[in-house]
């Protein structure tokens, strides 16, 4: 598959909250509707106060009409981002799991939605304080870099986009290197192995942008 | 009324004289300034002779506490005595004798109140410092000191299963410990309960104390009333008021706990029947009062005075007159009481504590303790259970007269949705359609805010209220307010709003725009005050306190009044239909304080004109019902204490409506292990919709939360397993189906969201279940039970399908068995069908005339779907031969499968698509409500193939099984509707589906790959579809339909 230069390059925020917007979440409709027939799949029919999953981007759109209330998704309240603080605060912790896409929904919904959301600026400060943790422990995580493989579990878009010109380039140039340095048979191997964690991290956030 | 109080005798020195009865009510013992304590004999023939006087204590006494065995007082200097109460000499019987058995505290500061633990062997002492003192019996040690009160404690009560103690301060706040524990701990604090009386002044050292029943708990309070404090839930559930002039400054309870005296610094003796809230008897004295008894084995009062006298009132109730005797006559059975003496030996400690070791001999004090604590329910875990298991037969037959019928005042009503007050503010009603709040503003009024969850179909609206409206019932149409008198609320704002010439208010708001001035408003006559109101689509009825039903239009006309018994707990409507629960007449509560609440139900119409059904309304043991209300679709509901939910199912039949539980809440969030509760809100055909309440609190929050929905789960056993929960799927399906076909057919309608073929639909739907339990039960070798599910199934072409998964999966025996009774079941059946599709054409064709007799439609049918002339010809010439028709298709179908092969895709389309359309067809002409078939072209409805459009017709493939049409169809129409549902399927069944179907275990498992796939990115399988129906590879095309299912 081919890299577009989007992928090596790293996109900007409103593109990461344009694909952001495909994600699903739960609301509570303020009208009664039948359900719309849209190109991804139906959804509704919008019977208040049921709840129902719909597209992040719909659920903008009738928030701003002031059609629906936005349920926070668990992982965004308080209480739950302030143990997930907790726990990426502490030494030697892996990174917590999170939506792959937590920083854009995030800011979404605090951008448009502020008012559903209880104590959103302790979730302002929260997110603050969780995006920085993350952010030192990626760069400290980019040391372990190798000419074979970089691992690092539950890292959110926003953040590979962050590192992402930065390793690719570093990346290639230690896979060039490695490969100058040996020639050997087990170098060989290495590289099969690299290639396919490559291909990997391709089907990872690549595959997705297929146009 | 000539009162027998007798002459005083002056027992002490003028002061504060303290009093105490012996539990056999043989003896009274007082106390007084003059230091000395004084034993009387309390039955008329012996009250003159000589009192023993005990003479231990250097000061004041000021309390006393008598138990089976020993007489403990207290005095001023904090000084504690015990003395030994025994038979004098065997040859007089009746002859006391008391001696001294030592100290049993002493403590700096004065003794204010003693209270002795039932099993005796623990005493609770009250003293002027901030502490009690708990003391064993046994070797006078302390055992503990509990430490809570802000200031002196002035009195102690233990309840009668010494399970709690009570204790109150002079700041008046009023402690409730736990005792059971090896250390005891408050678990109840009610600051400013009790009046505040100053420290030290002995007269107005008021006490607490326990009914001898255990159930509550009299308190007296600062407006010189007396507060019933109810067990457990610590809640004010009376109030005796309107005699006293002055501070209450002792009460007691009669054995039986059905009367309490009260002695009053006015000078009064009064006696309250609790029951009825009332004072019956009162006595003037010409001095103020100390303390008063009640002979626990007589109709006989005792009561001091502060000039140190003490009287005694025979016959205070006067039984003749009607009134219940102050006391039980136990009936002395000789050999129950030989046995239990032959225990107490026997087990001689654990007995002890027992209630059931207690003998129940007439002469014995223990008797009087021996009935308080017979009951059951509260104190059971508190004894040691080999007793109780020993006690046998004997223990229920004396445990059933315990339970006594409450009176029918005190029916406690409420409003499904509504909350006490919350700070300021208070849910009135809580809908699917809104809620309504009140807000205290001051004095004149309150503010009423309406919001509506569908903001499209109504305004939030908000009014002021002047009238201080209590209760609310909320409609799509309208909002039903009442005010009610404050006797019948708790609500303090009432008190000081409404006065003696109170009348009642009940006030509609009509939300209809069209009428302009759709608000009405009643007078209710005085004495005649709302209990509970309900509201519908249809009008609005009024239960009021004179138990009348009052109905009215929405538009305000009375349209129907009639009494109902007096006993209406609440009541909610929806459309046509009201729901009245009433307190049944069997409700009973245990001496423990326990309620064991019995309800009958009403379902009628709103225009009064009809009954549907009516009989009792079960609720789990001892618990009571919190929330009424209706389905979504119709069902009557019912949620109890206990958090388990009922529906009242075939209410439309009469005599066969029955209560089924369909959730058990508590469990489920014993399963989640969260402590939470669920507050109702309302309920549907799959979902119990409530508020979720974190940690202790159990009601809803302002601003108004998020409504949760939790799944219906019909409480079959083993729903731990696939079985269990697939039959109870089952059992939730049948339920809803009946329920819509029977409310369709009870109100002439059709059936719900598209008549016949959503019948056709969900009745697929069900046979489906049907079908997984069946596999089931040939996969675990259960061939009889797979027998019993076929018997169950109701479409032909399902019971096929049965037939296949026994063939599939290698049970010869039980497919044989199957074919031959397909052959008896649907060969009588197609006959009765034709029969019945004729009766129903007709009926169809008489209610809606303009619409052709289905028998010419079919041909069209047939034909738009490209069917072969001959079957059309065939179904139109003959009903019965359309079994045979069926038959010789599945033949066919059947041949297809076994060879593999994949016939060219418009044939399979054209088959598969004739096939559904003939299930379809079938029946909905079984059904009762009948509906023409339409041509696949407009798509919905009626939908054979599941095409919906152009583009999704590649999807028939899958019909070749029935599994994947059935898939197919309630996918495509009631996926988006629940969503949850659709969610629901796990990959896993769709698997094991396809694969006992038929189809090549090769792309079953490629299937699986796809939907594992599918949840992490959502966008390939479309794209590949497209690509595969260009390229038109039917395989990977299922692939991609059942990574869509899932």
């Amino acid at each position: 598959m081919a890299i577009t230069t989007r992928q090596t390059e790293g996109f900007t925020m409103p593109e990461l909250e344009y694909l952001a917007q495909n994600e699903a979440i739960t609301i509570v409709p303020l009208h009664r509707m039948d359900r719309i027939e849209l190109v991804r799949g139906t959804v509704g029919p919008f019977r208040p106060p049921q709840k129902t999953e719909v597209p992040l981007w719909l659920a903008i759109m009738l928030k701003r009409t002031n059609r629906c209330r936005i349920v926070a998704p668990k992982w965004l309240q308080y209480e739950h981002l302030r143990d997930l603080n907790k726990r990426e605060e502490q030494p030697d912790a892996m990174f917590t799991r999170l939506p792959t896409y937590y920083l854009e929904i995030a800011h979404m919904l605090l951008t448009f939605a502020e008012d559903d959301l209880v104590e959103s600026q302790g979730i302002r400060r929260l997110l603050q304080d969780l995006r920085e943790v993350r952010q030192s422990k990626t760069m400290e995580g980019l040391r372990m870099l190798n000419s074979l493989q970089l691992q690092m579990d539950n890292l959110s878009m926003a953040e590979i986009n962050e590192i992402r010109p930065l390793f690719g380039h570093s990346f290639d140039m230690l896979r060039q290197l490695d490969g100058l340095a040996q020639a050997t048979e087990t170098e060989q191997q290495q590289s099969q192995f690299a290639d396919q964690s490559y291909a990997e991290m391709d089907d990872a956030f690549g595959s997705r942008y297929v146009h | 009324m000539t009162q027998t109080v007798t002459a005083p005798r002056y027992a002490h020195a003028e002061g504060y004289t303290a009093l105490a009865f012996a539990k056999s009510g043989q003896f009274v013992c007082t106390g007084g300034s003059d230091s000395l304590v004084r034993v009387f004999y309390a039955s008329k023939s012996e009250r003159d002779q000589e009192a023993i006087t005990l003479e231990q204590h250097s000061d004041n006494i000021l309390s006393l506490a008598v138990s089976r065995g020993k007489v403990i007082s207290g005095d001023e200097e904090g000084v504690v005595f015990g003395f030994d109460v025994g038979q004098s000499s065997a040859s007089e019987p009746d002859g006391l004798s008391v001696q001294p058995s030592g100290t049993v505290l002493r403590s700096t500061l004065p003794a204010r109140d003693i209270s002795i633990s039932s099993n005796e062997r623990q005493v609770a002492i009250a003293t002027d410092d901030e502490s009690i003192r708990i003391v064993s019996l046994l070797d006078m040690a302390m055992l503990h000191t509990l430490i809570g009160h802000r200031g002196s404690v002035n009195s102690v009560s233990y309840s009668p299963d010494s399970t709690y103690l009570a204790s109150s301060g002079c700041d008046g706040t009023v402690r409730i410990w736990d005792m059971r524990e090896g250390d005891p701990a408050c678990v109840q604090i009610m600051p400013k309960i009790a009046y505040v009386c100053e420290p030290g002044n002995s007269m107005e050292q008021y006490k607490v104390r326990w009914s001898p029943d255990g159930r509550t708990l009299a308190i007296p309070c600062a407006d010189h009333s007396i507060k019933l404090i109810e067990r457990n839930n610590w809640g004010v559930s009376a109030l005796l008021a309107g005699r006293h002039t002055n501070t209450v400054c002792h009460m007691a309870w009669s054995s039986n706990s059905k009367y309490l005296a009260s002695a009053s610094i006015d000078c009064q003796v009064v006696v309250w029947d609790v029951a009825a809230r009332k004072a019956i008897l009162s006595h003037a004295n010409p001095n103020a009062l100390c303390q008063v008894e009640w002979n626990p084995q007589g109709n006989m009062l005792a009561f001091s005075d502060c000039t140190g006298a003490m009287y005694i009132w025979d016959d205070v109730i006067a039984v003749e007159q009607g009134h219940a005797a102050p006391f039980e006559r136990a009936l002395a059975d000789a050999s129950t009481s030989v046995k239990d003496k032959l225990m107490s030996d026997l087990f001689d400690d654990a007995a002890a504590a027992a209630p059931n070791g207690a003998s129940e001999d007439g002469m014995d004090e223990d008797e009087d303790e021996g009935d308080l604590l017979d009951d059951g329910d509260a104190t059971a875990d508190a004894m040691d259970d080999f007793v109780v298991d020993d006690d046998g037969a004997g223990y229920a037959e004396r445990q059933a007269p315990r339970w006594t019928a409450v009176a029918a005042s005190e029916v406690q009503c409420f409003q499904s949705g509504s909350t006490p007050w919350i700070g300021s503010r208070r849910y009135l009603a809580f809908t699917m359609v809104g809620s309504v709040v009140s807000i205290a503003q001051d004095e004149s009024h309150n503010t009423i805010e309406i919001e509506f969850y569908d903001k499209s179909a109504h305004r939030d609206f908000h009014f002021s209220d002047s009238f201080k409206f209590s209760m609310a019932a909320l409609s799509e149409s309208g909002c039903l307010f009442a005010t009610t008198s404050r006797e019948l609320t708790n609500d303090q704002s009432l008190r000081g709003a409404a006065d003696g010439d109170e009348v009642s208010v009940v006030s509609y708001k009509g939300f209809a725009s069209w009428s302009a001035n759709s608000d009405w408003t009643f007078k209710f006559p005085p004495k005649e005050n709302p209990r509970c109101i309900a509201t519908s689509s249809h009008g609005a009825a009024v239960v009021t306190s004179l138990g009348n039903l009052r109905l009215f239009t929405c538009g305000g006309a009375q349209r129907h009044i009639e009494t109902l018994p007096n006993r209406v707990v609440t009541c909610v409507a929806r459309d046509d239909l009201l729901l009245i629960i009433l307190e049944a007449l069997g409700t009973i509560r245990s001496s423990g304080g326990m309620k064991q609440l019995e309800y009958e139900y009403v379902l009628m119409s709103m225009d009064g004109q009809s009954r549907l059904a009516a009989g009792s309304c079960p609720v789990t043991p001892s618990s009571e019902i919190v929330w009424t209300g209706f389905s979504e679709e119709g069902h009557p509901a019912v949620c109890d204490s206990k958090g388990m939910l009922r529906v009242l199912h075939k209410y439309w039949a009469p005599s066969h409506a029955s209560w089924i539980p369909v959730l058990d809440s508590r469990k489920l969030s014993r399963d989640r292990g969260k402590r939470e509760g669920f507050w109702p809100v309302a309920i549907s055909a799959t979902q119990f919709i409530v508020v979720t309440c974190q940690g202790k609190s159990k009601y809803p929050p302002f601003p108004k939360p998020i409504l949760d929905e939790l799944d219906v789960d019909v409480p079959l056993l083993n729903a731990d397993t696939q079985v269990g929960q697939q039959e109870a799927k089952y059992f939730a399906s049948r339920l809803f189906i009946e329920q819509q076909r029977g409310e369709a057919e009870r109100t002439g309608s059709e059936y719900p969201g598209g008549g016949a073929s959503m019948l056709a639909r969900d009745e697929l739907g069900q046979d489906k279940l049907l079908l997984r339990l069946i596999q089931l039960a040939c996969k675990s070798d259960k061939t009889q039970r797979a027998m019993d599910l076929a018997m169950m199934i109701g479409l032909e072409k399902s019971f096929d399908a049965a037939v296949k998964i026994a063939v599939f999966l290698k049970q010869s025996s039980l497919a044989e068995r199957l074919m031959r009774l397909r052959e008896t079941k649907f060969a009588s059946e197609v006959e009765d069908e034709s029969d019945n599709s004729d009766d129903t054409h007709s009926e169809v064709v008489a209610r809606q005339g303009d619409i052709p007799p289905p028998k010419s439609r079919r041909p069209a049918v047939a034909a738009t779907y490209g069917r072969e002339r001959r079957v059309a010809d065939a179904a139109d010439g003959d009903d019965v031969d359309s079994g045979n028709d069926c038959d010789s298709d599945l033949g066919v179908e059947a041949l297809e499968l076994g060879k593999c092969t994949r016939p060219p895709l418009p044939e399979v389309l054209m088959r598969s698509g004739a096939n559904t359309g003939r299930a379809f067809a079938d029946s909905a002409s079984r059904s009762l409500v009948s509906r023409p078939a339409q041509p696949p072209t407009t798509s919905k409805p009626f939908n054979p193939f599941g095409v919906a459009t152009p583009s999704k017709s590649m999807e028939i493939k899958r019909s070749d099984s029935f599994f994947n049409a059935a898939d197919m169809h309630s996918d495509e129409s009631v996926g988006p509707s629940t969503p949850s549902k659709r969610q629901q399927p796990s990959s896993d069944d769709d698997d094991s589906i396809t694969a006992a179907a038929g189809m090549p275990r090769k792309q079953a498992k490629k299937a699986t790959t796809t939907t594992s796939n599918d949840s992490k990115d959502r966008v390939q399988p479309k794209l590949t579809a497209f690509a595969f129906k260009k390229g038109g590879k039917p395989t990977n095309d299922m692939d991609c339909d059942l990574a869509d299912d899932s």
